[in-house]
Formats: structure tokens, C-alpha cells, sequence
């Protein structure tokens, strides 16, 4: 399961402009209303950002935990999807 | 995850980016300025904990921008339309009548500028003139344009212009430069026709001493509070024309409606408006008295 970031989202990493701040910052421009993702919501962001495949990459973080955690991983990246803030590519 | 409190030099990331969204749906030019959009090698250096020495990021309350004169309209509308409401416009936000403060519910202020005070060239003019230098940066992952990094020291030191001259933390950008930046820099303002306004950010107003702005930009260097009339008089030296000029007397008493709603907190009653106009024609006549005294005393 891979994804983008829609050109139509801005988006900031606290540690980017103040020390310490390890959140995400995001916002479906030009009307929406700016969300904050916080450990490991944040971590979840990144990797779909950066166009990982998000169950792999999860998976060799975490090990077989993956399987008891990415139902609930699966359910936030849907709800990030509804709100426009990132479109999926498919399973490859 | 929606509605959390975001802190204010994170939101203007993300500020800069939106009002660049709505000027790309738009069709409209903007040049990005100052705080996040200020180049790298213009910014103070900062220790990480690692020991390394990198640019500080540029802390700021609101995203400034610069909008080509012709599209301003257009600009003002399509913001507007996105919910930013009109804070102070063109003729009440300075002396310059320079910019308008606009606010967003969930994005706070962004300074929409239409020209830049300190360039005496035709703001449409200038516009082009930084619009062909200018690159792009990212701001909260969107593509904005920037002048070119000697034109953004030209426009840091111009505004620091207005803060202090050289006392600004922002002068750095003229002291600390080399040679050939600063030759560079003095090439920029005489194109930009900005050379009385760099001269009060560098500290040689006096090679400008005749000229007709010197005065004015005297006081705005000096960095203190300046007496009303000694203001007024400055701006009525540097202003262009006799319509330039009746235009200071009547700005001289006006009351800006804008601030005054905002120190109020509330749109202001005419009563307030008609007390406000008579605070300030007190306030010039006690000046007035004050500079004559002076001036009465200095007479040998």
C-alpha cells in the first residue's frame, strides 16, 4: 500500500522550524483546517510522504506486531484519505 | 487531529503556502519575503545539539508577500473568498500606505504588499525587475517564488530601514557583508532608486543629507518615538508633488479607523471616531508647541 501527498496539501516537520518539535503540521489547502500528527501518527505520515510501501516498511520497524497493528494503521490512513490529505497509488 | 493548536512560526509555513495556492488557482504573481522564505545564507547561524553550526530558522508572526501591482485586485478578491478578512488596508496599515494586514480563522495575518517603502522605482517596475531575478523555494512542501538572495538583502536591509538603521538585529546583513555583497547591494538600491533608504540602514544618511526623504527616514532609523510634528514635517519634505503633499496635511489628522477598531476590539462609534480626530489635532498642536519652543530655544 503506497501514497502520495496531494499537490493540494501543505505540510510542515516541527523539527524543521523549532527544536525538539518531532510533529507533523498539515493542511488541505486552501480551506482547510491545519491538523497536528504526533508520534506514531507522525511516523505513519512520513512514510506514506515519502512514497514507502507502508505495511513493509511497519513491518521491519516493528516485526510481527504489524499484523495486531496495522488494522488500526490501515483505519488512519483511510481517514486521511476521506480528508484529502493524502491519495492512494495502489499495493505496488 | 484537526483544530489542535499549532504554533504561530509553524502556521506561517503553512500560510505562506496557501496564499500561494490561491495565487497559483488565481493567475496572480507573488514574491515571497522575510521569515520562512528568507534564502539560508541570509539567516543567523545557530548551534544544533550535535555541535553543528546551521542557518536559524527565521522565526516569524505573519507571512509577508509581494504582489504584482496589476493582480492585486484580483488577489485581494480571491483571498477574501477563502475567508481573509481585511485587518488594515493599503491607506491605514503605515506611513507608507505600503501593505494590508489580512486574517485567517485558522491561519492568523499575512502582510499582503504592494510595493516596498524605501524603492522609489514604479512599483509595477520593481515587481518585474525582482519577478525576473526570482527562484523557487519550498514552503510547507509548495513552490514559492523568491527574489534573488542579493535582492532579498537589498529588501531586509530596507526594512530594517524603518526599525533602527543599524541598531536592527537585521543590519548583520550589511555588516557582516563582504565587499562585493555590499557593492552588489549599492548597485540594487540604484536600480530600485533606494539609495536614501539603504543609506538610513547603513548608517551614511548624511551622503543624502539634501535630499528630500533624508529627513524622514532619519526619524524612522533613529528607532525611537518620534514627536508628531517633526513626523509630519518629514513626511511632508519627502513627499512628490503638490498632490503628494496636500495629501500628507489631510493624513496628518486622519483617523485610522482600522487601528482604532482594533484597539477597541469592536468597529469604533462616530462618537469615537469624532473624540479620536480631536486627540490627534491636540496631540499636534501640543507637539507643534513643543517643536517651536525647541526651536525658539536653539536661536542664537
Amino acid at each position: 500500500m503506497r501514497f502520495r501527498v496531494p499537490a493540494s496539501v501543505g505540510w510542515v516537520q516541527g523539527a524543521d522550524v523549532l527544536p525538539h518539535d518531532e510533529n507533523i503540521y498539515l493542511l488541505a489547502m486552501p480551506d482547510g483546517v491545519p491538523a497536528v500528527l504526533e508520534g506514531n501518527a507522525a511516523t505513519i505520515w512520513l512514510l506514506a510522504a515519502e512514497g514507502a510501501h507502508v505495511r513493509q516498511s511497519v513491518a521491519e520497524m516493528v516485526g510481527d506486531e504489524v499484523e495486531r497493528l496495522f488494522p488500526d494503521i490501515e483505519t488512519f490512513l483511510a481517514d486521511l484519505v476521506a480528508q484529502g490529505l493524502l491519495e492512494p497509488l495502489g499495493e505496488d | 487531529m484537526g483544530g489542535a493548536f499549532i504554533a504561530v512560526p509553524l502556521r506561517v509555513h503553512l500560510t505562506h503556502a496557501t496564499v500561494q495556492y490561491i495565487a497559483d488557482a488565481s493567475g496572480v504573481d507573488l514574491l515571497h519575503v522575510k521569515g520562512p522564505a528568507l534564502d539560508a545564507s541570509l539567516r543567523p547561524t545557530t548551534a544544533t545539539a550535535d555541535g553543528d553550526v546551521v542557518p536559524a530558522p527565521r522565526l516569524s508572526t505573519d507571512a509577508d508577500v509581494l504582489v504584482r501591482p496589476t493582480h492585486l485586485d484580483r488577489f485581494m478578491a480571491a483571498l477574501a473568498d477563502h475567508g481573509w478578512s481585511t485587518i488594515t488596508n493599503f491607506e491605514s496599515g503605515s506611513v507608507f500606505e505600503h501593505a494590508a494586514s489580512l486574517w485567517h480563522t485558522h491561519l492568523g495575518y499575512v502582510d499582503v504588499h504592494r510595493r516596498f517603502p524605501g524603492i522609489g522605482l514604479d512599483p509595477e517596475l520593481a515587481f518585474e525587475r525582482l519577478w525576473r531575478g526570482r527562484h523557487s523555494v519550498s514552503i510547507a512542501h509548495r513552490d514559492c517564488a523568491v527574489p534573488s538572495v542579493e535582492e532579498q538583502r537589498l529588501v531586509m536591509l530596507l526594512h530594517s530601514a524603518r526599525g533602527g538603521g543599524l541598531a536592527n538585529p537585521d543590519a548583520r546583513l550589511w555588516l557582516a557583508a563582504t565587499d562585493a555583497e555590499r557593492e552588489r547591494c549599492l548597485q540594487l538600491a540604484g536600480a530600485f532608486h533606494a539609495e536614501v533608504a539603504l543609506a538610513a540602514a547603513t548608517g551614511r544618511l548624511d551622503e543624502y543629507a539634501d535630499d528630500p526623504s533624508a529627513g524622514l527616514w532619519r526619524i524612522l532609523a533613529s528607532g525611537g518615538v518620534p514627536n508628531r510634528v517633526d513626523e509630519w514635517i518629514a513626511r511632508f519634505r519627502a513627499a512628490r508633488g503638490l498632490g503628494g503633499r496636500a495629501r500628507v496635511l489631510a493624513m496628518s489628522v486622519f483617523v485610522n479607523t482600522d487601528h482604532l477598531g482594533m484597539r477597541l476590539g469592536r468597529r469604533p462609534t462616530r462618537a469615537e471616531i469624532a473624540a479620536e480626530y480631536g486627540r490627534r489635532i491636540g496631540r499636534l498642536v501640543r507637539d507643534g508647541s513643543a517643536v517651536l519652543r525647541g526651536r525658539l530655544r536653539r536661536r542664537p
